[in-house]
């Protein structure tokens, strides 16, 4: 037995040894994507990947960047933050110039951190922490998403300019930061339109604990002046919503990025009165032109819609990069992470982007709001919050 | 212990012969070793209590979040702490120690809430302390994902040190080793032994249970504290979930796959469920064979490791060092004259 031991430990030994690593031609230049390609934040970050690939592509198509080819190596952080950290040093170790990290501040951060100690940019998709910076994780880490204090503070006004709303019911779900955030925002913006009286009232549960969310409607319903319920549910979210609806409340409902797509719509046939903050409408009837562009592309390549609009910070994410490889005329991360703090209202996909050597995160930019009126999302146009709140850490 | 000296020096030589893959690998292998080392550090740890007393605990998680967070404490730099953590008291919020200090504070405070708790858990016996043990992981992971002004929440925490690199993981691991083996070979490991076999036989016997139950226990989470700081201070992050279930039941299945009854099943587990992962890994990114491709197959690791922890428990059910101890192959009949009696844990 101890013989077969030390047998399997050498074999073992000379397998891990066996090197299998690409470096990049001269010809071309590598960017990583150590992303959830398992897992359950695999998801999550399928789109935003492909999307990525997809602006990929059309660099490649035009001729690619400074005269190089782009390619991609991939890594799989089987959605595990401590495996992140190795798919990042796996992808760096295959050339990688720049890397894309997943689309949440937990599971992108260990991999930036190694990009960061190997000097190289991170960018994650939509990590919507503002720690996803120079502050929590270094110089070279960014996120394309628009920051949760954001949408909060654009749905409050969306919900008292638009709307005409002045008295709101709010539902968190503690499990996730963003929805905390995404809540807090909320209320502290529509509690200085409406004045605090505008919040009727303030409930919370965990989609970690709580399939069931009884109590939190019986609160609903003992209001009998609600305007609307601002719902700042992720996980499952459908289920909760449509127990809400289910039990006879009607009243309109708001909620932010994380309820974007119809998957969740099975849940609720004909679900009506609810509206939803998103980077662009994916129904192909969003304001902005290139949007749809991109979705019809993206359908071109991959044979469906994107699952969600989180896939176009995966496309801007290249793009911003891309530019500011272009006015650096150089890969070299020094140079590349000079232009972008000097972005200014760049015009990505995404929306305009802004970044500055404090700030990688974007608070001031534009979304499109889409109602959901018979189970079907239609796009009622982009607005952009007034007032945002001081970016805590 | 003096016939047991063998084992021991088997077992450093192992972990230092996985460490200098480490050296000579890849940076990516390098990663994989040193993880490899802090997952050593868990489950000799959790080897010191569940491989003297026969009682599995599934709280020691618990222990590495307390001391991977109290360390944390201490150790991020004073100007984030004050971004990150405002509400420190004033005096953990102006000190900054390094990772040897940090990793003293963490297995200290480890040690003494365990030395609390410990005494509620070691009162009980067979699946009714195990449970307790799940029922303290819950609370400890409950009050941690509230508790804003010292963790940050469901938030994570940034900006620990990135200190934890081979040496320090490899170092940490033979600290474990050395206080696992003497205590498990002092009388008092042996006394706690002769419980796990036989509770009723060793009370008669006078051998003071309980006390020596709540000794182990205050020990193997010290040292569990200590992979948990190491393991915040080489991601440079700490999420409360990092603490919880997987973190759990990986780290038992590392101890049980190897053997739970001796130290040498510990390391052995540890090692070759690391081992396999990493082949599964590189085999799940897809790979050509005789000219044929191989797609990628995300998620093969985690299904591939499940099917063959299930084979080796198939084949040697008492773990793959059959709960024996590593030994010389001349010396192995003396060391293994003693008869395994069957076992009731594992």
């Amino acid at each position: 037995m101890m013989k077969d031991l030390y047998k399997t430990m050498i074999v073992s030994t000379a397998l891990f040894a066996a090197p299998g690593m690409a470096h990049a031609t001269d010809d071309t230049v590598t960017v990583g994507f150590p992303v959830a390609l398992s897992g359950f934040v695999a998801p999550y970050d399928d789109g935003p990947r492909k999307a990525a690939l997809l602006a990929i592509d059309n660099i490649n198509a035009e001729g690619g960047l400074l005269g190089k080819k782009i390619v991609s190596v991939e890594a799989d952080t089987k959605s595990d933050p401590g495996e992140g950290a190795n798919a990042a040093t796996d992808v760096l170790g295959k050339g990688a110039t720049m890397v894309m990290v997943t689309c949440d501040f937990d599971f992108g951060a260990p991999a930036a951190l190694v990009a960061q100690a190997q000097n190289k940019i991170a960018f994650s998709s939509c990590a919507a922490d503002p720690k996803f910076g120079a502050q929590g994780i270094g110089n070279n880490a960014y996120t394309m998403a628009t920051a949760s204090i954001a949408q909060g503070a654009l749905l409050a006004e969306f919900a008292y300019n638009e709307l005409g709303f002045r008295k709101a019911f709010v539902l968190n779900d503690l499990q996730v930061e963003y929805n905390k955030s995404l809540c807090n925002s909320f209320q502290e913006r529509f509690a200085e339109l409406a004045g605090a009286e505008g919040i009727v009232d303030v409930d919370a549960y965990n989609a970690g604990n709580d399939t069931s969310i009884a109590p939190q409607i019986t609160r609903i319903k003992s209001h009998d002046d609600i305007d609307v319920i601002m719902f700042c549910g992720a996980i499952n979210g459908g289920s909760y919503v449509r127990q809400i609806r289910a039990a006879g409340i009607d009243e309109p409902m708001l909620a932010g990025e994380s309820m974007d797509g119809s998957y969740w719509l099975e849940a609720v046939p004909d679900l009506s009165n609810f509206y939803v903050a998103t980077y662009g409408s994916i129904f192909g009837d969003d304001p902005d032109p290139e949007v749809n562009a991109f979705v019809t592309k993206f359908k071109e390549k991959y044979g469906e819609l994107p699952v969600t609009a989180h896939s176009m910070t995966g496309y801007s994410v290249i793009e911003a990069w891309a530019e500011a490889v272009k006015r650096a005329n150089s890969f070299d991360t020094d140079a590349v992470r000079a232009e972008l703090d000097k972005f200014s209202d760049e015009p990505l996909l995404v929306g305009e982007t802004s970044f500055s050597p404090d700030i990688h995160i974007n608070t001031g930019r534009p979304m499109t709001m889409l109602e959901i009126e018979n189970g079907k999302h239609k796009a009622i146009g982009s607005f952009s919050a007034e007032k945002v709140s001081d970016i805590k850490f | 212990m003096r016939a047991a000296i063998p084992t021991l020096v088997i077992l450093v030589v192992m972990i230092l012969a996985v460490s200098l893959l480490g050296v000579f690998g890849s940076p990516l292998l390098l990663r994989v070793v040193i993880g490899a080392m802090i997952n050593l550090v868990v489950v000799i740890g959790l080897s010191i209590f569940i491989g003297n007393s026969g009682i599995l605990s599934f709280g020691h998680a618990s222990f590495a979040a307390i001391g991977a967070y109290s360390a944390a404490w201490f150790t991020l730099p004073i100007t984030m702490k004050k971004i990150f953590l405002p509400s420190l008291p004033a005096f953990v919020l102006s000190t900054q120690v390094g990772l040897a200090g940090g990793a003293a504070i963490g297995a200290v405070t480890a040690a003494i809430t365990a030395a609390v708790i410990g005494v509620v858990i070691v009162r009980l016996s067979g699946i009714a302390a195990s449970i307790a043990t799940l029922a303290w992981l819950a609370i400890v992971h409950s009050v941690f994902s509230n508790a804003e002004a010292l963790t940050k929440g469901t938030s994570s925490l940034v900006g620990l040190p990135i200190e934890t690199n081979l040496f320090v993981a490899t170092f940490a691991a033979i600290l474990a080793l050395v206080v696992a083996f003497l205590f498990r070979f002092s009388r008092y490991g042996l006394m706690l032994q002769a419980s796990r076999e036989d509770e009723a036989a060793a009370l008669a016997s006078g051998i003071p249970v309980r006390q020596l139950r709540l000794v182990a226990f205050v020990i193997s989470a010290a040292v569990v504290a200590i992979a948990g700081v190491l393991k915040g201070h080489f991601l440079g992050i700490l999420a409360v979930g990092q603490f919880y279930l997987e973190f759990t039941f990986l780290s038992l299945a590392m101890l049980v796959l190897g053997g739970m009854r001796s130290l040498s099943g510990a390391v052995v587990g540890t090692f070759a469920v690391a081992g396999i992962a990493e082949i599964l890994r590189i085999l799940s990114s897809g790979f050509e064979i005789f000219g044929l491709e191989v797609v990628a197959m995300p998620g093969l690791r985690e299904i591939g490791l499940a099917i063959m922890m299930l084979l080796i428990l198939l084949v040697r059910p008492m773990g793959i060092t059959n709960g024996r101890e590593l030994t010389l192959p001349w010396k192995r009949k003396t060391a293994n004259e003693l008869p395994i009696t069957n076992d009731r844990t594992g």
